[in-house]
């Protein structure tokens, strides 16, 4: 079992870009999906990459938005972030999720600079290279917040608008 | 043969396409005509109608063609600015959203699509993905989306359209995303997944 960092990216963004050389990170993957914030990147610490974590990934992820879409989610090994000299920090206040069981699992790899910043992206594009990578349907992410609402992980209330009605109807339609 | 092609949608078709836009069809019709519209696998009337418009599309010469892009180039390069400003990304509302619905109100869900053609792959994929998100966007107009973005040579106009699909759940789409022949393998993945949940 290999302790993993997960984090929402998209996928297409990741394929090799045909006006760049074999290997080469596109800089639209890379300005896309590793949008830093005080010089600090958002990832979410499990110690597997089962399809149970990766489920909690969108749990957490999911009902912090605005919509319900499709949603990719990728993984790398702890072991080579320390590796790479990167500095990993929990930080629960940085977590949006209303899922409070999840807060804990919020960190920031941190003090990034642009070579820093470059070596998290090789990694992104590693996992993805070996498929550690998973896409997860619309209505596979609205099962799982309507799961987490069963059981009384989340209350409803607590989703934005257009989520909590989709959930809502869910539920309903359910009964 | 010219306002008339479009007489089937005059909602979605006032006007006549962008020569772009027949080109791009063109391949779209290639890669799909030959497979939606075989017997075997059923020929809905929907996919009969995608099928009839991207024909009828194709028919048209430049000469044939009478509106210009310039007819709708400032509101478009006022849109994909506004898509620009931010990434597209899943489960966050874009800031240009309101924009899509209000070009498309103002010029038809028709100039939108015309329009991808003249766009890079990551602009295309992005406008794509917001009129998904559209409800503007309806009927026949949606299964052309679709064939259009299928048959680019970008894998991220692919996915955009696979989105779209996934989003708009029209069963009248199934035939066109299971007889799609896609090169990249977890996009065909992604693709069937579609397929199958819309079908159910």
């Amino acid at each position: 079992v290999t302790a993993v960092f997960t984090r929402k990216f998209n996928r297409a963004k990741w394929d090799p870009a045909p006006d760049l050389d074999a290997g080469e990170i596109a800089a639209d993957a890379v300005t896309a999906d590793l949008r830093t914030t005080g010089n600090e990147l958002s990832f979410w610490d499990f110690p597997a990459s089962s399809e149970a974590e990766l489920k909690e990934t969108v749990l957490a992820l999911a009902t912090a938005q605005d919509r319900l879409d499709k949603l990719d989610v990728a993984w790398i090994e702890q072991a080579a972030v320390l590796t790479e000299g990167l500095t990993v920090q929990p930080t629960l206040h940085h977590a949006m999720t209303p899922v409070e069981s999840l807060k804990e699992r919020h960190v920031d790899v941190t003090r990034l600079d642009m070579e820093r910043l470059g070596r998290i992206a090789k990694l992104i594009q590693g996992a993805v290279a070996a498929n550690q990578c998973r896409r997860f349907l619309k209505k596979e992410v609205l099962a799982v917040i309507v799961a987490a609402v069963q059981a009384g992980r989340v209350a409803s209330a607590a989703l934005k608008d257009d989520v909590r009605k989709a959930v809502e109807a869910d539920l309903k339609s359910s009964k | 043969m010219r306002a008339a092609t479009y007489a089937g949608t005059p909602q979605l078709y006032g006007s006549q396409p962008p020569l772009a836009l027949v080109w791009d069809v063109s391949r779209a019709q290639s890669a799909f005509m030959p497979n939606v519209l075989t017997p075997s696998h059923g020929e809905s009337p929907e996919a009969r109608k995608v099928g009839e418009t991207l024909g009828r599309m194709r028919q048209h010469s430049e000469a044939e063609v009478s509106q210009p892009l310039a007819a709708v180039g400032s509101d478009f390069e006022s849109l994909i600015s506004g898509i620009d400003a931010e990434p597209v990304q899943d489960g966050v509302t874009h800031p240009a959203e309101a924009a899509v619905d209000e070009f498309i109100r103002k010029h038809g869900s028709w100039s939108a699509l015309s329009n991808l053609q003249a766009l890079d792959g990551g602009r295309a994929a992005s406008l794509l993905r917001l009129l998904g998100r559209s409800s503007k966007v309806e009927g026949i107009a949606r299964l052309v989306a679709i064939a259009i973005g299928l048959a680019s040579s970008s894998v991220e106009v692919r996915d955009a359209a696979a989105q779209a699909a996934e989003l708009w759940e029209d069963p009248a789409s199934v035939p066109l995303l299971l007889k799609h022949r896609e090169s990249t393998p977890w996009l065909a993945a992604y693709i069937e997944r579609v397929a199958n949940m819309i079908a159910g």
